[in-house]
């Protein structure tokens, strides 16, 4: 089977229903492009509306902004496909830009990269090796990582901010190649690492499958307890990565750097498609969303939106796009029961609506 | 599966439509006012609400455009919503910074577009800012000395032994009350006889006030860096049978409102009220003179500081404005 197919498990459910293959399949593409397009519909309507959005330093803005959230979410768009999601990012991201920040500034940029990349790793593996080995619901196990390193990063920090604003440091964070700023390309690297992974690896056919039956694919061999942990590891590497850049842009990093971080990039997830019931997802889903939020922030902010109501649009954002795939169905339903005397059309219904994956978290 | 293409159109059709609502709540402005950008700390507390107002209006009487961005206690969004703020092209900007440690890529940023940087309160963060705006904390520590010496001195009977508790050692500017306090009341021949930080906790300054009354029982007043701290200190004093105005006067610093509450209700003396709405105009007055060139006029000219005056609350004026 060609590994992109298996991302999705309609085109099986097409074949299986006798549907030609090279029939355009609209949720499908909805799945896979609609955020993108959205993202682009709401930057021109942006750009129409709101004199100050469609600037060249604003665009450098929007596209660095959606970095620092987007690159934990690569990892995290690979957990949720897996079936699971790990709320202790945020707490990662804030032990993690300390301890970049803090090297840097006695050892260099590479070093700075390098620890926080580890310990990112390290805190992912002790949450993967909570959920695999422990068996500890990836809920309960996460948010208590959450809590024990937001501690240690207390203890650590004993509360202080660290500053560094070394050139060779900060350029990772604030410089810009060609008009395209440094983390948005980072950004884009590793979105563009995690689509390979997705498509090329057979580690990503455990990942989908453990996230679309975990029990089916225990049956069938899949390597869960490992692939479990791996995913962790990279959910951490990725936090890790994005936290050094952070701190690069912030020219500095202290506890709590960044309230309800885990939740931004949970929701970013879950904006570009990938299903939090696991099993399915896209890359370029939650580079678009990252990018999306970000935009959403910036006009909201150029347009003097209230910083409360600026939560609540962010909110009803997140809630109209999830709503479209219920909205979907329900009207697949109507539109069956339309058609139910058609037998070709109440043979196809039923085909989409078991797309639907059992929900399996660990 | 013909259906489905119309139902899936619709639905990228109503998202698309649904977001365009959202984005469009705008209207274009284009004028030829001058324009000041306001990056405040967090709206949620009542010291930067006034901070705001105080900035909103003397802006807008001055003739400004006026735009502001909330950092909700976040160093993230502070350097991003700020960044906002620069890219709108304002002639100045003012900053109540969340984390003075993340000011650098902000004032990176708006010297790169030579745009005047005020800092209201908090801390500069050792960036290239033009002017900071302070309460006039020294000051505040003195007049909590004199009106401690006032009280006093119609007590005969006490001793003349003061205590002082500090902020966190970090919080530079809150540091200078405490040591406005002690050499002011040096100078009324008065004792300090312990300078100890309560880390701005309300339970620290409870727990350090316990250890200052065991050491030295007759000390007669304690001032405190910040309210919840001579509110700790209160308690304190009151498990120890006595009380926080008649037997040890305490005096505490910001006029928060538990504070305000405790002075009403007879638990503490008196407290040092901060004008965050004053410091919002004065640091458009600033800003004013930065955009036209002016020169300032520093109240410390080696950290380019300019002080804000700030007032003794007693008991009276507790009452007044906790009714507000």
């Amino acid at each position: 089977m060609d590994t992109p197919r298996t991302q999705n498990s309609r085109i099986p459910d097409a074949a299986a229903t006798g549907n030609p293959v090279n029939q355009l399949d609209w949720d499908l593409l909805w799945e896979r492009f609609g955020i993108a397009v959205v993202t682009v519909a709401v930057w021109v309507i942006a750009g129409l509306s709101t004199p100050r959005f469609a600037s060249a330093d604003n665009f450098v803005s929007v596209l660095r902004q959606s970095a620092f959230v987007g690159v934990s979410a690569v990892g995290m768009t690979i957990a949720v496909i897996a079936g699971t999601f790990d709320l202790s990012v945020g707490s990662t991201q804030a032990l993690c830009a300390w301890v970049a920040v803090s090297v840097a500034k006695i050892a260099g940029v590479l070093p700075a990269f390098l620890a926080a990349v580890t310990l990112g790793s390290i805190i992912g593996l002790c949450n993967g090796s909570l959920v695999a080995l422990v068996r500890i619901p990836a809920f309960i196990a996460t948010l208590g990582t959450m809590f024990l390193v937001n501690g240690l990063t207390y203890i650590v920090t004993n509360g202080q901010t660290v500053r560094f604003s070394g050139k060779p440091f900060v350029w990772w964070g604030n410089a810009q190649i060609m008009s395209v700023p440094v983390p948005f390309v980072v950004f884009l690297a590793c979105a563009l690492l995690g689509a390979v992974i997705l498509h090329r690896t057979s580690f990503v056919r455990s990942v989908y499958a453990i996230g679309s039956n975990r029990e089916a694919a225990n049956v069938a061999g899949v390597p869960v307890l490992g692939t479990t942990i791996f995913v962790f590891v990279v959910v951490g590497l990725f936090t890790g990565l994005g936290a050094t850049l952070l701190g690069a842009r912030l020219y500095s990093a202290g506890p709590g750097l960044e309230p309800g971080f885990e939740l931004n990039v949970i929701a970013t997830v879950v904006l570009g498609g990938t299903r939090l019931a696991g099993g399915r997802g896209s890359m370029l889903g939650t580079v678009a969303a990252a990018v999306l939020f970000a935009t959403l922030a910036n006009v909201l902010n150029l347009n003097h939106v209230d910083a409360f109501v600026q939560r609540v649009v962010v909110g009803l954002v997140l809630l109209l796009a999830l709503s479209v795939e219920g909205v979907r169905q329900r009207l697949a339903e109507y539109w069956s029961r339309q058609t139910a005397a058609i037998p070709q059309a109440s043979q196809s219904v039923p085909g989409n609506l078991s797309t639907s994956p059992t929900n399996s978290k660990p | 599966m013909k259906h489905l293409p119309r139902t899936s159109k619709l639905c990228t059709l109503l998202s698309v439509s649904a977001l365009t609502v959202l984005t469009v709540i705008c209207v274009a402005q284009n004028s030829a006012k001058k324009k000041i950008g306001f990056s405040v700390y967090d709206m949620q507390y009542g010291f930067f609400q006034e901070m705001e107002k105080g900035t909103r209006e003397a802006a807008e009487a001055a003739g400004y455009d006026y735009v502001f961005v909330d950092q909700k206690s976040s160093e993230s969004t502070m350097v991003s919503s700020t960044q906002d703020l620069i890219n709108q092209g304002i002639n100045a900007l003012i900053i109540s910074p969340f984390k003075p440690d993340a000011l650098g890529p902000i004032v990176d940023a708006a010297k790169e577009k030579k745009i005047p940087v005020v800092i209201d309160d908090i801390g500069g963060g050792g960036t290239d800012y033009d002017v900071i705006v302070i309460s006039d904390n020294e000051k505040g520590g003195v007049i909590a000395a004199e009106y401690i010496d006032s009280v006093l001195k119609s007590r005969p009977n006490n001793s003349k032994k003061v205590a002082s508790i500090t902020c966190e050692p970090s919080a530079v500017y809150a540091a200078r009350r405490n040591v406005g306090f002690e050499k002011r009341l040096k100078g009324l021949g008065y004792q300090v006889v312990a300078t100890l930080s309560g880390n701005s906790r309300q339970e620290e300054g409870y727990r350090v006030t316990k250890d200052i009354l065991s050491a030295h029982p007759d000390v007669a007043a304690i001032f405190s860096c910040n309210d919840p701290m001579a509110v700790g200190a209160a308690q304190a004093v009151a498990d120890s049978g006595k009380s926080g105005v008649k037997d040890v006067f305490i005096v505490g610093f910001n006029a928060d409102e538990i504070a305000l509450q405790a002075i009403k209700a007879g638990q503490m003396g008196a407290t040092i009220q901060q004008v965050p709405r004053e410091m919002g105009k004065m640091t458009v007055d600033l800003a004013t003179k930065l955009i036209n060139r002016e020169k300032l006029q520093y109240s410390n000219a080696a950290n380019r500081e300019v002080y804000v005056p700030v007032n003794l609350i007693t008991e009276k004026e507790a009452g007044a404005l906790l009714k507000k």
